[in-house]
């Protein structure tokens, strides 16, 4: 499907200065126990302090499916 | 001129920079029919940044954006608080972001919030048949559109496996709703419980798939015997060519497919040589559906049915007291034995949940799972 070339650029624009997070999950502050104003990536646990690497091949991240 | 085409060749694509990046080429290139949006990893639309919303709004007006949620947790026994909050959102979604359909997944997610835990199977009975059938239609209602379940790769023993599938179409039955045809899961079943891909694909009504999902994942050693080799769904390589040939299989016996979709995690995808091997997997998927896409007969389009007023919320508060008592014993066993002890003494033994039937590697599966992700 053609995608406009505005678009395509600003991804493109987008990816390069980094405003993805490491990981999709951003929290709601209303539904849930973090503190407000937290994006919760994949490194921090859930009072916001770093997580410890368990030093398998699929730490790190949260993927919204592949928990399987 | 050309038939337009009937099946679309997608991709799974969340906000994840290396998901983005291996995707940009087939979308610069024009290669990709479809996208699928986890839209639940990330509720806040004003918090998505303008371009990804503008990408995803740009295949949306083409009626080519679906959803997939993950989180929503169909057969939780008691109605949560964040189940509502889902579907409100959800709602507000649809109508800034016009999706094509909505899906979500068989099974109870463990762990100790909203956002945490891996989906296990539930035992397959009245009671869960009439919480899921009332889950389905409260997102039916919430989105008034076409609504969908996807097909579990884990089974607790090879009983489960054949009537999952059985189970899928009673519980969309109500809602008109369609299967997500997840073939890596089933490839993780015939191996895990020995199985061949016809066994499989027998129990399933295939003129309710709407929507294909293929990926790779990986191989575990099992716990019980290490020379035993596990296979997870965990979205994370290259897509396995026998899954690529089940797709070749399946896709005409499929009358009302409509999207065939590629997955893999970003966290897989950092690596330049792993996006080139995305790229080329969803190439070889492509060239597969475009083999076949003049051959879908039908026209079932799943359109919901007229609503019907909906009470409150089913509640089932054994199957829930059940289920934290399994997550809270996988989550915390510290070995397979200490599992099977634990179950055997609970008030899970004897139950619909046939624990003492329960595969060990499969067992040690879901422990593995529960812990990882809690």
């Amino acid at each position: 499907m053609k995608i406009s070339k505005s678009i395509l650029q600003a991804v493109v624009v987008g990816l390069a200065v980094g405003s993805t997070p490491s990981c999709s999950f951003l929290v709601d502050s209303e539904d849930s126990t973090l503190p407000a104003g937290i994006e919760e990536e994949c490194t921090l646990d859930k009072d916001g302090n770093p997580k410890v690497n368990d030093g398998s091949d699929h730490d790190y991240y949260c993927p919204p499916c592949g928990r399987g | 001129m050309n038939k337009p085409a009937s099946i679309f060749a997608g991709i799974a694509l969340n906000l994840e920079k290396p998901n983005v990046e291996a995707a940009l080429p087939l979308l610069q290139s024009g290669e990709v029919e479809a996208i699928e949006w986890s839209f639940d990893t990330l509720f806040q639309l004003d918090q998505i940044p303008i371009w990804f919303r503008d990408l995803l709004l740009s295949f949306a007006e083409a009626d080519r954006l679906i959803g997939h949620g993950v989180f929503f947790s169909l057969f939780l026994g008691k109605y949560q608080r964040e189940q509502d909050q889902w579907l409100r959102k959800l709602n507000r979604l649809v109508e800034a972001l016009p999706l094509a359909h909505v899906t979500e997944h068989f099974g109870f997610m463990t762990g100790q919030d909203f956002h945490k835990g891996a989906p296990l199977s539930i035992p397959m009975n009245p009671t869960t048949l009439s919480i899921g059938q009332d889950r389905l239609q409260r997102i039916q209602q919430a989105c008034g559109l076409p609504v969908g379940l996807e097909n579990l790769a884990f089974a607790y023993h090879v009983d489960d496996v054949k009537r999952q599938a059985a189970f899928l179409s009673q519980l969309l039955e109500p809602v008109n709703g369609f299967l997500i045809l997840d073939l890596h899961n089933i490839y993780c079943q015939l191996h895990n419980f020995d199985l061949s891909i016809d066994d499989i694909l027998a129990a399933y009504d295939l003129e309710r798939v709407r929507e294909i999902h293929i990926s790779g994942g990986s191989w575990a050693s099992g716990v019980i015997n290490g020379a035993t080799q596990i296979r997870r769904d965990t979205h994370d390589s290259q897509v396995p060519d026998t899954v690529l040939g089940f797709l070749e299989k399946v896709i005409p016996l499929c009358i009302n497919l409509r999207y065939v979709i590629l997955e893999q995690l970003g966290a897989s995808l950092h690596m330049p040589g792993a996006q080139a091997a995305y790229q080329q997997d969803f190439r070889r998927m492509q060239a597969i559906v475009k083999r076949f896409d003049s051959t879908s007969k039908g026209d079932d389009d799943f359109t919901p049915p007229k609503a019907v007023p909906l009470g409150p919320p089913l509640e089932a508060p054994t199957l829930y007291s059940e289920q934290l008592l399994l997550s809270d014993i996988l989550e915390s066993s510290p070995n397979l034995l200490a599992a099977r002890q634990a179950l055997a003494t609970s008030s899970l033994a004897q139950t619909d949940w046939q624990v003492e039937k329960w595969d060990d590697e499969m067992l040690a599966t879901a422990i593995e799972l529960a812990q990882k992700w809690n």
